[in-house]
């Protein structure tokens, strides 16, 4: 009686994403993508763009945008899963004049590429295969070519579910797509790219200043302490050791067992950024609390949305899986 | 209306909780906890916007054996307090009824009814509520009624979800009414698959039939502007023609047709082509012969006395056999509303032995008659109770002529009926009846169905068709080449004890046997090892000797000391001798019995028995290749013999 696994009457159900969020409940999936607008807009290499490429999607941006910038809070928790349809637009390169032809100047063309997101609710991961939402997710993971995976250190010090639900869910995906002869090497095709998240929480920043796992870089004005991209997987470990869940420590090695190591990227990330007060103008470890709670109960973002690492991770995958879209003169990764 | 038991549910979060969406109150009942989970966040209308809120949705589910259908309303607002996240979350209050009570009902269900009705119940504790809803107010709804409503009835009927655009405006009372009155203009057997709610995010993969948006998904779906008259593209012939004939109803004329659409309340399908061409059909052919024409003069039938079911069947058997198509419609009516009635079982047998004396048999004029198929429809529901079992279809064969000719013989008419009680059928009767369209209909039947469900409707229903089809299709699906659905099928026909309980009351003893080793042979594709039969016997309490015959017959070589055991050990079980001394003789006289012929027992039996039969015993390796190798001598002396 009930179609249960498809929207009624929609042809257009085969259309699957090419990225895929991947995270517990809270782990800020929709928060990354509400920031990756903005992040495309701040980039040091300007001209980035985020778009959306039909009526819905351009809504929901803008809806996600607002929701950071305006009302200066984070998105609902996810519900149903949301497709998005993204267009993202590089800068194109200075034009060039034809070695044959150098009178007149070619008009460089912009990296472009679509991408197609899918976020959910987190703890759809840990339902049963019976769930009909579930199956969905399952197919749309195996069908996608991106993941990004978001570890959030603080619901793993407070909860600890994240091995339990990336384990339920890669053995569902590897289940379905190792069994036959396809993937002969064992391991999954996807790229993946894993973030730690709130970056800009006290414990997980402090852990990164005081383990030594924060640098500067001389370049940057601000003088933000990032974790280097080398040391990143390190840090990994060292706030896995810090959670709720002795598994945690896993969960490294689960993704290493299932992908092949170099489709794996590591990012530690921040939605909003750090706040830097104005005066200041740069990092102060006494004043960078950029989220702070309002007189409701809820959370208010302090200061300027600053994301870090949220574009990297895209881009990444971008030119993983898009290569010939992303040939861009100015765009080194 | 008169009362209706509802049950209800709440999902959302306790406040500072780090818990998931969850189901965090519930009435207890024949729908657990995990399944209003289940169903409630299937038919969520996407993430919760504030100005969006409060939100009312409709759904619908199956759960149970039967796969029952059941409708609910939901209404979602925003809670004060946050999560332990500290974002702000949803609640969502849910009530449903299950269909049969809705349709059991003289009068109908409105969604605004549900809604109110749901409103006034503090959802607490965990008994079900006991709703008194206000009955179906068609004059309210045909005020609602307007150019949207109408071209949203006739989109429905392309199969296609209809998203309702520029209507931000609009407060929830007017979705909800607006939602209520394009249900009005279909007919009420169509509820069971339409979800609506007033609210739903386009960005998510919903299962929202009719709805508001702010913008449209991007495929598959009308879009909608509110009350604006340009017809969308590509609209299709079929549907305008519904919108232009609703158009035609005004008025009291509006308010008869939602009248009529009332009592068509078969369950109809939104995905099934069929039921979707018929609701055209009815509108166009239906409402010429069952209602007055907008604007003609009404006929008051008040007054007039109501004929008896033998009368009105005696009046459809007429208009059968003479085509009258139009007659038979206005019949069908009355006769759909007495099978809506409750009628005593003893008056259903009556009903049955009027039909069996007086057999229908359709012309080939009415061959594909849509009317013809809702008599059929109507007869089968005022013949037989809800759900319809095995039996039940075992006794229409019986009634409506089906057995005395070969089955495909059934009017293509009465087989149409028959499909469309498919949902409210019980498995059994489901299994009958898709077998009885054909082996398609069959398969897709079987397909839906898990193994323990397969069993377990063999069991109930205790019906040979039932288990020769249920045997066939676990011999269809343990196949030799895939271990794992071998195993699905060994272990479910373990839980269901071998389907003992169903042979055992069909069959005779010959028969038994027979049946159990087709089990067997299903379960284990293989002569039965002593591990086999141990693990057969081990949790069956007092298996049949018929069923005991069967494993002997399938038995492999060297099997039969672990039955002897395994047939004492259940007996010693059975009349509580465990722990008794008794237990220890049998237990040595076991040993003795299957004591190997090299141990002591054995050469005692062996020194006794006579020189002949010690000459019996099978030479030795090396007197085989003795004798052999003197048997080649002599030949080869023979030959050489010959030769010189």
């Amino acid at each position: 009686m009930v179609d249960t696994d498809s929207a009624p009457g929609d042809p257009e159900r085969d259309r699957e994403p090419d990225i895929a969020m991947w995270g517990a409940s809270g782990s800020g999936k929709t928060a990354f993508l509400a920031a990756l607008s903005i992040a495309l807009n701040k980039a040091r290499d300007a001209g980035w763009r985020l778009i959306g490429e039909n009526p819905v999607s351009r809504t929901e941006l803008a809806k996600l945008r607002n929701t950071l910038l305006q009302a200066r809070t984070f998105p609902a928790p996810t519900e149903a899963l949301t497709h998005y349809s993204w267009l993202i637009i590089g800068p194109a390169a200075a034009a060039r004049r034809r070695w044959w032809w150098p009178w007149a100047t070619r008009v460089a063309k912009a990296p472009k590429f679509k991408l197609d997101f899918l976020d959910l609710r987190g703890d759809l991961y840990a339902e049963s295969e019976s769930n009909i939402d579930k199956k969905t997710l399952v197919d749309s993971l195996v069908k996608s070519r991106g993941l990004i995976y978001m570890f959030d250190p603080d619901r793993e010090a407070r909860v600890g579910d994240a091995f339990k639900h990336l384990d339920a869910a890669l053995h569902e995906v590897a289940g379905r797509m190792l069994v036959g002869d396809e993937f002969e090497d064992g391991k999954l095709p996807h790229y993946i790219a894993v973030c730690i998240t709130k970056y800009d929480d006290p414990k997980v920043l402090r852990i990164a200043m005081e383990e030594g796992f924060s640098e500067r870089d001389p370049g940057d004005e601000l003088r933000i302490p990032r974790v280097p991209e080398d040391r990143v997987p390190d840090f990994f470990r060292v706030l896995c050791r810090e959670t709720h869940d002795h598994n945690a420590e896993m969960i490294l090695d689960l993704i290493e067992a299932f992908f092949h190591k170099d489709r794996i990227k590591y990012f530690v990330t921040s939605s909003v950024g750090l706040f830097i007060d104005e005066d200041l103008g740069r990092f102060d470890p006494d004043d960078f609390l950029n989220v702070i709670d309002n007189a409701n109960g809820g959370l208010t973002i302090r200061g300027a949305v600053r994301p870090l690492n949220v574009m990297e991770p895209v881009i990444w995958l971008g030119r993983m899986i898009r290569p010939g879209a992303m040939r861009s003169r100015r765009w080194d990764g | 209306m008169g009362w209706l038991t509802a049950h209800w549910a709440i999902l959302g979060k306790t406040p500072e909780s780090l818990d998931d969406y969850g189901v965090i109150g519930c009435s207890s009942g024949p729908i657990t906890s995990a399944e209003f989970g289940m169903w409630l966040k299937a038919f969520t209308s996407g993430t919760m916007e504030p100005k969006a809120l409060p939100r009312v949705a409709t759904n619908y589910f199956a759960v149970g054996p039967d796969k029952e259908p059941w409708l609910g309303l939901s209404l979602q607002t925003e809670p004060e307090s946050q999560d332990g996240f500290q974002r702000p979350y949803a609640m969502t209050y849910y009530a449903c009824v299950r269909w049969a009570d809705i349709a059991s009902e003289p009068t109908r269900l409105s969604y605004r009814a549900l809604y109110e009705a749901l409103t006034k119940e503090s959802f607490s504790g965990d008994a079900p509520f006991e709703l008194s809803p206000s009955g179906y107010d068609e004059r309210h709804l045909a005020g609602e009624v307007h150019s949207t409503a109408r071209r949203a009835a006739a989109l429905l009927l392309t199969g296609r979800p209809v998203c309702v655009v520029r209507a931000g405006h609009l407060p929830l009372d007017r979705r909800l009414d607006f939602l209520d009155s394009v249900a009005a203009l279909l007919p009420y057997g169509f509820r069971p698959s339409l979800a609506a709610s007033t609210w739903t995010n386009s960005a998510s993969r919903h299962r929202i039939r009719l709805s508001f948006a702010e913008v449209p998904p991007t495929h598959g779906v009308w879009e909608l502007p509110w009350e604006d008259d340009d017809p969308p593209e590509a609209y299709p012939p079929q549907a305008l023609s519904y919108e232009k004939e609703l158009e035609r109803y005004q008025g009291a004329d509006l308010h008869e047709l939602m009248r009529w659409f009332t009592t068509l309340a078969e369950p109809r399908d939104f995905d099934d082509v069929s039921h979707r061409a018929a609701a055209f059909r009815l509108l166009r052919t239906g409402t010429s012969a069952q209602l007055p024409g907008p604007g003609e003069q009404r006929t008051a039938v008040a007054g007039s006395p109501k004929p008896s079911v033998e009368q009105l069947l005696h009046q459809c058997r007429e208009s059968i056999a003479n085509s009258e198509e139009q007659r038979l419609g206005v019949l069908n009516t009355q006769l759909a509303q007495r099978a809506r009635e409750r009628v005593p079982d003893k008056d259903r047998k009556t009903y049955r032995v009027f039909i069996r004396a007086n057999p229908i048999h359709p012309p080939q004029r009415l061959a594909d008659s849509i009317v013809l198929q809702n008599f059929f429809e109507a007869l089968l529901r005022l013949l037989y109770a809800s759900p319809m079992h095995a039996a039940d279809v075992e006794e229409m064969l019986v009634d409506l002529g089906g057995q005395r000719r070969a089955a495909p013989g059934l009017p293509p008419a009465l087989l149409a009926a028959m499909s469309r009680l498919l949902p409210r059928s019980s498995p059994s009767g489901r299994l009958l009846i898709a077998s009885l369209q054909g082996p398609e209909h069959l398969l897709k039947i079987l397909d839906g169905m898990s193994e323990d469900e397969l069993f377990s409707v063999a069991v109930q229903s205790r019906n040979r068709k039932v288990l020769d089809i249920v045997i066939s299709e676990a011999d269809r699906r343990a196949l030799p080449t895939d271990p794992r659905a071998m195993e699905a099928v060994k272990y479910a026909l373990m839980r269901h004890r071998y389907l003992i309980d169903a042979i055992s009351s069909i069959c005779a003893a010959e028969e038994s046997v027979l049946y159990y080793q087709d089990v067997l042979q299903v379960s284990h594709r293989r002569q039965l090892s002593s591990a086999d039969i141990e693990e057969i016997l081990v949790d069956l309490d007092r298996p049949p000797e018929t069923f005991l015959l069967a494993i002997v017959a399938l038995s492999a070589p060297g099997t039969a000391s672990t039955l002897l055991y395994s047939l004492a050990g259940g007996a010693v079980r059975r009349f509580g001798l465990t722990g008794t001394p008794v237990v220890n003789s049998i237990k040595a006289g076991l040993d003795r019995m299957t004591a190997p012929e090299d141990e002591d027992h054995g050469r005692r039996t062996w020194w006794r028995r006579g020189p002949s039969l010690r000459r019996l015993k099978p030479p030795s390796t090396l007197g085989k290749v003795l004798i052999g190798t003197s048997i080649i001598i002599v030949v080869a002396a023979i030959a050489l013999w010959l030769w010189l």
